[in-house]
């Protein structure tokens, strides 16, 4: 029968479905006890209401009891079930078990079981301190009738919970819906104290619902010794029936994942050769990268600088105070002129991540890209602020600033057909203020619809990477195309960096040349360490510089000789091959990782 | 006879084909790479082998039964190590272990597979209080603990430092020497160049290559020559064929080709005339990295020659 060499495993009998039932109700119990809000539910809230019962009325009616023990029970079996339910699908949990040799029902069944006698005992606890402390009596033969409803009403909540999980979409969901589905049918049953104007038909429809035959068994039970009625019991089992047969049919295994988490992918090509950006429509298997002159393949992009800028500058002070900046066309001229040295020092493509709050002006870029042929220059959209939004999405919904960036990747820039190739925003040392993560959620929200990919100014010394991560991970963002920018300033820091790489981030070692933060031996050396540790691939190569910047006075940067875009080039790249980095790990920090990172 | 067959294997989502008519076989006791881009493909492949969803079209044997059909004793002897699942957090390593071991008839001891994923100081330790990486190796933990024939391994060490990485490839490589066959989808080159006896490259749900890793390498690949030049100046004292290959910096020769004998040969004899040492010579083989890069994106015509689908 079978294609291989038969295992000895495979003729000895598999483990037999009640031992397997009965591990499962075991583990399932001892989680109940590792989970304190189960307890709380179970036991110490129906306590709390005794207590408080009594100090109202001296010596709580043994209906009040048999309430709040009844309360407790089916809150624990609807509500506390239904919610860690609903937790361990979103986490992963019964994705596990069902990839697990046990049957399917067992799983269920195992938690609908450990539930059930966990709040029966939660509800003889209340019981017993009714007993214990208020006076309240009864005997052997009700406590054999008590234990008996509670175990059949504890299961029919259960299993109606376990089979309502399936229509809850997420763990955000499953609070209310569990709430507002049980405080109605219980509060009517009785539970907090009869209800005596209800009118007739309300009476009957709740006599069918799995509430009052619990409450009204216990307390008749504690009361006058009654037994159990035959009308409550069947109640109670058919409720259990009907919902496992639904839990079988329609349990849900698989975490929720809402549409917008996964953005609608191209049709699926006519041929397999052409493009998968489904916009451009080019014969190619191989996935490309805007440039301010169009599309170029990712295998084509050479060593690529990931963080550099041509000009920086504050332009609304730019409008106002041109004379600093000069004649537009010796700007232009300068810019070519430092740019075109690029390819003779073997770089091929530079990533120019100047965003909106750094005076982006894509036009110019693109004529001056016009004129050095042999260098791709790929432009970003994003945001770059350190605490408050700009004044323009100040007052307008967080999508607004989502949506142009959206569209600098989709449709270009400001008409000049350039299309953004790189989100980028920055968390500097104030860390997320609420406009910082506003524009990083905008960036994200933008990266996940377009697979844009995304580069993040920081404060390495901050070490704001863990929340920039959770922030990432909230929206979905794939983090192997995320690079942290500026991590080459955490020099005397290898381990955060360890730790953002292994988290799965690219670590930007980006500003080699600004001497200000560290120097070159020191930016150096953490590279060629980082290597070391194994971690090249999960490094790019740059230098923040750029043409002209108007942060600063003129002639005030001048110590920082060595920050322009052959530094690396000329200087770097030798110090890493006397520092034992191989020929095959600055291919991948200046050639793979780039293109694996733009073109994903 | 194989362990898995999968013909024209097909899956679509609307107009999106997700795997595109996929055929490969994976003999008993063989390590099978589906190596790829995100998105390709790899992990719907490895989720319709191991009957989690149906595919569109095709047919698949696993362990000669259809996946979808394949009841208790057949997934006995499947061992899977999923991509986003989960565990309790409150429980021990070692509880949660034996936990999953009990579902097994034969399962391996704890002790055992503890010692396997390298984590046997950790058997006490609660799950939640475990690194990615760790919780990471408790899943594989999970996935060899019943003795499967098969081992389905979706990105496995994903996650991992490298260290941690390297102790899988050898524990893997354990399994396989045992006769477990397995499958497992990376993007790691370096994984499968190391472990696997065939893989299969997917780009866009469909198979660009199937081969060796040896095969993939002589096929896409070029060897490499690189000799750093003691100086500048004899960069232009180079015969005009090796000139060519001089490095934008000047510093260095470096030369990537199918054949690189000749080249190595001339330059031999240009560094003899000059009784130049040949100090930092170094030859590397075609890597598979080249290969893959070919195989998923490189030039059209080679990718006809090298999939045989």
């Amino acid at each position: 029968m079978s294609d291989t060499t038969p295992a000895a495993a495979a003729r000895r009998p598999l483990p037999s479905a009640a031992t397997l039932l009965a591990a499962q109700v075991r583990y399932q119990f001892r989680l109940l006890f590792a989970t304190p809000s189960a307890l709380v539910i179970g036991v110490g809230l129906p306590v709390i209401l005794l207590i408080a019962a009594n100090a109202k009325h001296t010596g709580a009616a043994a209906s009040d009891a048999a309430g709040y023990a009844v309360f407790g029970l089916t809150m624990t079996a609807w509500n506390t079930n239904g919610v860690r339910l609903v937790a361990s699908r979103e986490q992963g949990i019964l994705r596990r078990w069902r990839a697990a040799p046990l049957p399917p029902w067992c799983y269920f069944t195992g938690r609908i079981v450990a539930i059930s006698l966990f709040a029966t005992m939660a509800a003889v606890v209340t019981l017993l301190t009714g007993m214990l402390f208020y006076g309240i009596r009864f005997g052997g033969a009700a406590w054999a009738v008590v234990v008996a409803v509670l175990i059949v009403g504890a299961l029919a909540w259960a299993a109606a919970s376990t089979a309502m999980t399936s229509i809850v979409p997420g763990i955000a969901a499953a609070q209310p819906t569990f709430v507002l589905t049980y405080f109605p049918v219980v509060l009517l049953s009785g539970a907090l104290g009869h209800l005596s104007g209800e009118p007739g038909w309300l009476a009957t429809a709740v006599s069918y619902l799995p509430g009052q035959p619990v409450i009204d068994t216990v307390s008749r039970a504690i009361g006058h010794g009654d037994p159990v009625s035959a009308h409550d019991m069947l109640v109670l089992a058919a409720w259990a029936a009907a919902s496992l047969l639904i839990a079988v049919a329609r349990f849900r295994w698989e975490p929720y994942r809402p549409a917008q988490h996964r953005p609608a992918r191209a049709p699926a090509p006519a041929s397999p050769l052409r493009c998968r950006c489904g916009s451009c429509g080019r014969e190619s298997l191989m996935p490309h990268v805007q440039t301010v002159l169009g599309p170029v393949d990712a295998g084509n992009l050479g060593r690529t600088l990931m963080h550099e800028h041509v000009f920086v500058l504050t332009a609304d002070v730019q409008q106002n105070y041109p004379d600093e900046w000069g004649e537009e066309d010796e700007r232009v001229a300068d810019a070519v002129r430092r740019l075109s040295r690029l390819p003779e020092q073997g770089i091929s493509t530079i990533v120019d991540v100047t965003v909106i709050g750094q005076g982006r002006n894509i036009a110019r870029v693109k004529r001056i890209g016009e004129q050095v042929p042999g260098l791709n220059i790929v432009v970003a959209t994003g945001c770059y602020t350190f605490d408050e939004v700009p004044l323009f999405f100040w007052r307008r919904p967080p999508r607004a600033m989502t949506e142009l960036f959206v569209r600098d990747i989709t449709e270009g820039v400001a008409g000049t057909g350039v299309r953004a190739g790189m989100l980028k925003c920055a968390v500097d040392e104030k860390g997320l203020t609420p406009g910082v993560e506003q524009v990083l959620r905008s960036v994200a929200q933008a990266h996940v619809q377009t697979q844009a990919p995304v580069t993040i100014h920081t404060h390495a010394a901050s070490k704001h990477g863990p929340a920039i991560l959770q922030v990432l991970k909230q929206e979905g963002a794939d983090l192997d195309r995320v690079v942290l920018g500026h991590s080459g300033d955490a020099v005397t820091d290898p381990g955060y960096l360890q730790e953002m790489a292994e988290a799965g981030l690219t670590l930007g070692m980006d500003r080699f040349g600004i001497d200000h933060f560290a120097t070159f031996e020191a930016r150096s050396a953490l590279v060629a360490e980082l290597c070391r540790r194994g971690l090249a691939d999960r490094m790019v190569l740059s230098h923040d510089t750029c043409c002209y910047i108007d942060w600063f006075a003129p002639g005030s940067l001048d110590d920082l000789t060595q920050w322009h875009y052959l530094h690396i080039s000329q200087d770097v790249l030798p110090y890493l091959r006397d520092h034992g980095v191989t020929e095959e790990q600055i291919d991948a920090m200046l050639v793979r990782n780039p293109a694996r990172i733009l073109a994903g | 006879m194989h362990a898995i067959t999968a013909e024209h294997l097909t899956k679509r989502y609307g107009e999106l084909a997700a795997v595109d008519d996929v055929s490969f076989e994976v003999p008993a006791g063989q390590l099978l790479a589906i190596l790829g881009p995100n998105g390709a493909g790899k992990t719907t492949t490895l989720e319709m082998l191991e009957g989690f969803i149906a595919p569109t079209a095709g047919t698949i044997r696993v362990l000669g039964a259809d996946p979808r059909r394949g009841g208790r004793r057949w997934r006995a002897r499947i061992g899977l190590v999923l991509q986003s699942t989960s565990l309790d957090a409150e429980l021990t390593v070692e509880t949660t272990l034996a936990l999953f071991g009990q579902l097994y008839p034969d399962p391996r001891p704890v002790r055992d597979v503890l010692e396997l994923v390298d984590l046997a100081g950790d058997a006490q330790t609660r799950i939640g209080a475990l690194s990615g990486g760790q919780r990471r190796r408790v899943d594989v933990a999970i996935g060899v603990i019943g003795r499967p024939d098969i081992l389905f391994l979706d990105e496995p060490t994903t996650g991992l430092d490298p260290q941690a990485r390297r102790r899988a490839w050898a524990g893997v490589a354990d399994l396989t020497a045992t006769g477990t066959t397995v499958v497992l989808t990376t993007h790691y080159i370096e994984e499968a160049d190391q472990l696997a006896d065939r893989v299969v490259v997917l780009a866009a749900g469909r198979i660009v290559a199937d081969a060796t890793p040896r095969e993939l390498r002589t096929r896409g690949g070029a060897s490499s020559i690189r000799f750093p030049l003691p100086d500048r100046g004899l960069a232009a004292a180079l015969p005009a064929n090796l000139a060519g290959h001089v490095t934008p910096d000047g510093r260095a020769l470096l030369i990537r080709d199918a054949d690189v004998t000749a080249a190595l040969r001339d330059l031999l004899a240009w560094a003899d005339a000059r009784h130049l040492d040949l100090d930092g010579l170094e030859v590397g083989p075609p890597s598979l990295e080249d290969a893959y890069l070919a195989a998923t994106g490189g030039s059209l015509t080679h990718l006809e020659e090298g999939s045989h689908v």
